[in-house]
């Protein structure tokens, strides 16, 4: 082959390299939040929701989100004096080496959806634990597990105690495991799909001081994710 | 240790390796939807003894033909019974066999190792032989057509050898891919700088018009033999007729970003990049007409289906396949112009390279089913795995054992995976009496004003299927309600 062809060829792959690029666009969206009925001496819940932001290369089929996610914040009435208690506790959990950041990320106050914001955790059951460091009466729980896409995550189970080995005094206060794959009981809370909106679970007043969350993969793969966990209570 | 026993040892551990890397834990990702479908293709011939061949949608019978045999002595005759490891199997075997034919393929000794060594451990070639797909077996068959063509173009002494080497192997990779005519035309190409410059293109068409014709006739008895259960026609009008799916179409350096583009994903580096270089030097300076053969070719077929809108990762195998074994050859090249004082020098960068792809390859075997991994397409997500026993559940705790639904299209591989699932039923369409209908499995492909009319009558559940495109399970409240209040 004459040089002028090897050149032409080698020439022709190198531009091809050069066309390669990555589609990514995030849009941002005004925070809304779903007006709820607030009572006497009640404030309603509210946090900072991270921006939309879509990621990824686009996939062979067109697969639109069958089950609508969240298009505004929820809402839970919680008393007057309820205050954000996991911004920088400690976190541990089941996984010691997680793949993709660390534990510390979950209470870091940070919620965007991109790599460097969320912890991954190996496939199979895992669990993060939210230390307080002291007792206190939650009254929410807002979880974000990861929302640069739609998927639902299986087996989220919240429970708190002030056992921190939680053998005793253990509370569930979500469950929707609903084939018991993850060996506490079928639970009746319905699967959801992530968005930026986060889900958030009423505590009811319960008095504990760790949180321990599970899941077990989710519908895009068998990984486990955190972005941030928010844990809401009155310290008396 | 004598020479040629250290050689044989050094054979045996490359081996091993290379099985260990294709075999090991093939049972353990779920089952791809071109796997599937692959698998019903099988079970059909197994149980008619012979299936409808459908020339626009179907690659050739080749793959099933190899897996036959292997499915029936693991006791498999039916689709029911089917088994995802004697598919694997099949593929894995013929991936191995690649390996073994690239050292009988080189005979320089020192091109023949690194060839043979980038063949084992490149992460694109391992990966997809362990999927039953048709990319293994064509790549393997290729072997034989290229020992053929090669050796017709260095004026063998057996021409009659390689043509039917060359026929053979060319005909029985035409009855596992469609793709063949790709191969025919880059080598024609990539053959012609040779003919000109050693023999001229018309002497070397009259001293081996008989042999180049045997070839043909070899390779089109192959054809015949392969497709005659299925109507031989059937073979030519598969070029006419092929339609490949919608969603595929990908920018023209899809495969040059794949293989030898560095990136970052899931904590590791990916990168097949010095394979790329080392063919490159291969097809710029080597020597050897055969290394600059195999180098041409593989970059031509890189090129000519990087030029296709249609992409898949594994449709560059063949043309990878043919860079590694160039790569082999620039391998050797380095090792001689070093002089034996430098010799050193290129054997590290050669190691190094070996060990990057090798733990690129663990990495891809370690996240398989990752849609993360570069090497992945469209993967299965793990949890369809307990999908069945899901559904089995539930319909246990109907009275009367109610059928499960499936509305939508894309569904592959959920028949695999719904196979001991009583009744299963597949519709295109939300059907009228959808809200009365107690189980039912709502496709990504559906509308969410579809999924919107069962709102009131269903509990709607999001459940993986593929990566990115998760299907929902609409289980009618009544049933779920039963389901929930039974322990556990």
């Amino acid at each position: 082959m004459k040089p002028i062809n090897t050149f032409v060829t080698a020439a022709s792959f190198i531009a091809c390299a050069l066309l390669i690029g990555c589609d990514g666009s995030g849009t941002q969206e005004t925070t809304e939040q779903k007006t709820a009925s607030v009572v006497s001496g009640q404030k309603l819940l509210t946090t900072e929701i991270p921006p939309e932001s879509l990621e990824g290369t686009p996939m062979p089929i067109k697969a639109p989100n069958l089950v609508a996610a969240l298009k505004q914040a929820p809402a839970l009435g919680v008393p007057e004096h309820t205050e954000l208690l996991s911004r920088g506790k400690p976190v541990t959990g089941s996984d010691d080496f997680p793949i993709i950041g660390d534990l510390s990320l979950i209470t870091d106050g940070d919620k965007e959806g991109g790599e460097g914001y969320f912890v991954e955790l190996m496939n199979g059951l895992q669990w993060i634990q939210i230390d307080l460091e002291e007792s206190a009466n939650l009254q929410g729980i807002w979880i974000w597990h990861f929302h640069t896409q739609a998927r639902a995550y299986n087996d989220v189970i919240v429970q708190v105690s002030d056992d921190p080995e939680f053998q005793t005094g253990v509370t569930t206060l979500f469950n929707n495991d609903f084939d018991n794959s993850a060996g506490f009981g079928k639970g009746s809370e319905r699967p959801y799909v992530e968005s930026r909106f986060g889900k958030l679970i009423d505590a009811k007043g319960t008095r504990a001081r760790y949180v321990r969350l599970y899941s077990n993969g989710n519908s895009s793969s068998d990984m486990n994710h955190y972005i941030e966990v928010e844990v809401y209570g009155t310290r008396s | 240790m004598s020479a040629s026993r250290r050689v044989s040892v050094a054979v045996f551990l490359l081996l091993v390796l290379a099985a260990w890397l294709r075999f090991q834990g093939l049972e353990k990702r779920p089952l791809h939807a071109d796997e599937a479908t692959g698998a019903k293709i099988l079970a059909q011939r197994m149980e008619s003894g012979t299936y409808r061949f459908d020339p626009s949608h179907f690659h050739g019978p080749m793959l099933s033909t190899l897996a036959l045999p292997v499915c029936r002595s693991a006791g498999i005759s039916s689709w029911q019974t089917m088994k995802v490891l004697p598919l694997r199997i099949t593929v894995a075997a013929c991936g191995l066999l690649a390996v073994a034919g690239t050292l009988l393929l080189v005979r320089e000794r020192n091109a023949s190792w690194a060839a043979a060594a980038f063949v084992a451990t490149s992460p694109l070639l391992v990966y997809y032989s362990r999927m039953f797909i048709h990319e293994p077996v064509f790549v393997l068959f290729s072997i034989p057509a290229l020992a053929g063509l090669l050796a017709l173009l260095e004026q063998s002494n057996h021409p009659w050898r390689a043509a039917i080497s060359l026929g053979v192997g060319t005909g029985a990779m035409a009855a596992t891919r469609e793709t063949v005519v790709i191969s025919l035309f880059c080598w024609t190409i990539a053959a012609l700088p040779w003919v000109l410059k050693h023999h001229g293109l018309k002497p070397f068409l009259q001293k081996y018009w008989l042999q180049l014709a045997g070839a043909i006739g070899a390779g089109l008895l192959v054809v015949v033999v392969c497709y005659t259960p299925f109507g031989t026609a059937s073979f030519f009008r598969t070029f006419a007729d092929y339609q490949t799916g919608a969603g595929h179409d990908k920018p023209l350096g899809f495969y040059l970003y794949m293989l030898a583009a560095p990136k970052q994903a899931i904590g590791h580096w990916w990168c097949e990049g010095g394979i790329l270089i080392l063919a490159l030097c291969t097809f710029l300076k080597n020597g050897r007409m055969r290394g600059r053969f195999l180098a041409s070719a593989g970059l031509l077929h890189l090129l000519v289906i990087s030029l296709i809108a249609y992409k898949t990762p594994w449709l560059a195998c063949l043309g990878w396949f043919q860079l590694c074994i160039a790569a082999g050859y620039g391998t050797a090249q380095l090792l001689q112009i070093s002089g034996t004082r430098r010799k050193w020098i290129p054997i590290a960068a050669i190691a190094s390279l070996l060990l990057f792809q090798f733990q690129q390859t663990r990495a891809a075997l370690r996240f398989e089913w990752d849609s993360r991994n570069p090497y992945a397409y469209v993967p299965t997500v793990k949890m369809i795995e307990q999908l069945p026993r899901f559904l089995q559940n539930l319909q246990e705790a109907a009275d009367n054992n109610p059928p499960v639904i499936v509305i939508g299209s894309q569904y592959w591989p959920l028949p695999w995976y719904l196979r001991s699932v009583g009744e299963v039923g597949y519709l295109p369409e939300l059907p009228v009496d959808a809200p009365q209908r107690p189980i039912l499995l709502l496709m990504p492909t559906l509308s969410e004003s579809d999924v919107k009319k069962l709102e009131a009558t269903h509990t709607l559940i999001p459940h993986g299927l593929r990566a990115n495109a998760p299907m929902l399970i609409a289980v009618r409240n009544d049933l779920w309600n039963t389901y929930l209040q039974q322990t556990p």
